[in-house]
């Protein structure tokens, strides 16, 4: 089974993120991880890329790691921490450009019925498609 | 000639010279960013100087590999994990080595100047740290071709990085938060690239 994890430079937000994309997948189950803050109990902003490296390792499946990281220095302590990963489990993780509480619910939907990391990917990837289309931001949507 | 002894006075001047230039980073980091640089890279180094006498590393990986952990667990922002980059890269270019030279560092520099431009997808111009090094490594390599010591390199590559950091005065960012900005960027000099400078004047004056 693929597994998912979301980082954020707050450790709350991620951890509600993963929650969140749990509670409204078919399974409640699936592996979904949280990574993110900084301090001692990770309760500042910020992110620390050991910490994330700690999570990615506990998060390691064969089938494929879809990481989902907010912006800034989260993606550059994310590609740290992907850089500090042996071979093996560096050909598995895969950092997604997709928006993190979205693609996580498309990507937690996709892990919980058994799809391929390719699947996952592209599902979070398309997360924002059906809500473009919902809300029109070309139409000045009220 | 890089040495042990001379990379701990290295991290030693660079905790000196950070906390004594604290304020002014922060100053230029609150023009155009978020105004933590300085204490950001004070903190850095005072846990790069405790963390190798804790542990004293006994060749230049480990030495480089120990200066690159504390600064990507301490640091913060950005800027920890690209400065850890960097020293995790030069620590892979030397290898086991207890002492070595020009060619090495250059070796170092550009391996570690690669390892931050793939992480934070930056080029020269985009007004950050980039636009300190791309100078001071063209100005190792030329000395290195002239046939200068180390020691004229390194001070070489001390005026490069500097002139690097002023020319971003001008530029418009394209990267990190100070990219929000816009065009309102113009006229700050870029905090990265002025703490960079700052790394290049002071192995001027420790590793010869």
């Amino acid at each position: 089974m693929v597994s998912l994890v979301l980082i954020s430079h707050s450790r709350a937000l991620a951890e509600a993120a993963a929650d969140l994309a749990k509670k409204v997948s078919p399974k409640s189950d699936i592996p979904v991880f949280a990574a993110g803050g900084t301090g001692s109990s990770h309760e500042e902003l910020g992110t620390d890329a050991y910490d994330i490296l700690e999570t990615l390792e506990k998060a390691y499946s064969s089938d494929g790691v879809l990481i989902l990281a907010d912006l800034g220095s989260a993606v550059i302590s994310t590609k740290v921490a992907i850089g500090m990963l042996d071979d093996i489990k560096r050909a598995n993780a895969f950092l997604s450009s997709a928006p993190i509480v979205e693609g996580a619910i498309g990507a937690a939907v996709q892990i919980a019925a058994g799809s391929s990391i390719d699947e996952v990917k592209e599902e979070a990837l398309n997360a924002l498609v059906g809500k473009q289309s919902e809300i029109g931001d070309d139409e000045n949507a009220q | 000639m890089v040495t042990l002894e001379n990379l701990f006075k290295f991290i030693s001047s660079l905790q000196a010279v950070y906390s004594e230039k604290k304020l002014y980073l922060s100053e230029l980091d609150s023009a155009i960013g978020d105004g933590d640089h300085g204490v950001n890279m004070a903190r850095g180094f005072d846990a790069v100087v405790a963390n190798w006498k804790a542990n004293p590393p006994s060749n230049c990986e480990d030495a480089f590999k120990s200066i690159s952990a504390s600064l990507i667990k301490t640091v913060g922002g950005a800027s920890g994990p690209l400065y850890g980059t960097m020293f995790r890269k030069m620590s892979l270019a030397v290898g086991k080595k207890t002492e070595f030279g020009l060619d090495e560092w250059i070796d170092g520099i550009s391996k570690g100047i690669d390892g931050i431009m793939l992480i934070g997808k930056a080029q020269k111009g985009d007004k950050t740290m980039i636009d300190a090094w791309i100078p001071a490594l063209e100005a190792l390599k030329t000395a290195q071709n002239d046939r200068k010591t180390f020691a004229e390199a390194l001070r070489e590559c001390a005026v490069a990085a500097k002139n690097g950091a002023e020319a971003t005065i001008p530029l418009i960012a394209k990267k990190g938060r100070a990219s929000y900005l816009g065009e309102r960027s113009i006229g700050h000099q870029d905090p990265g690239a002025t703490s960079s400078a700052m790394m290049a004047a002071v192995a001027a004056d420790t590793l010869i």
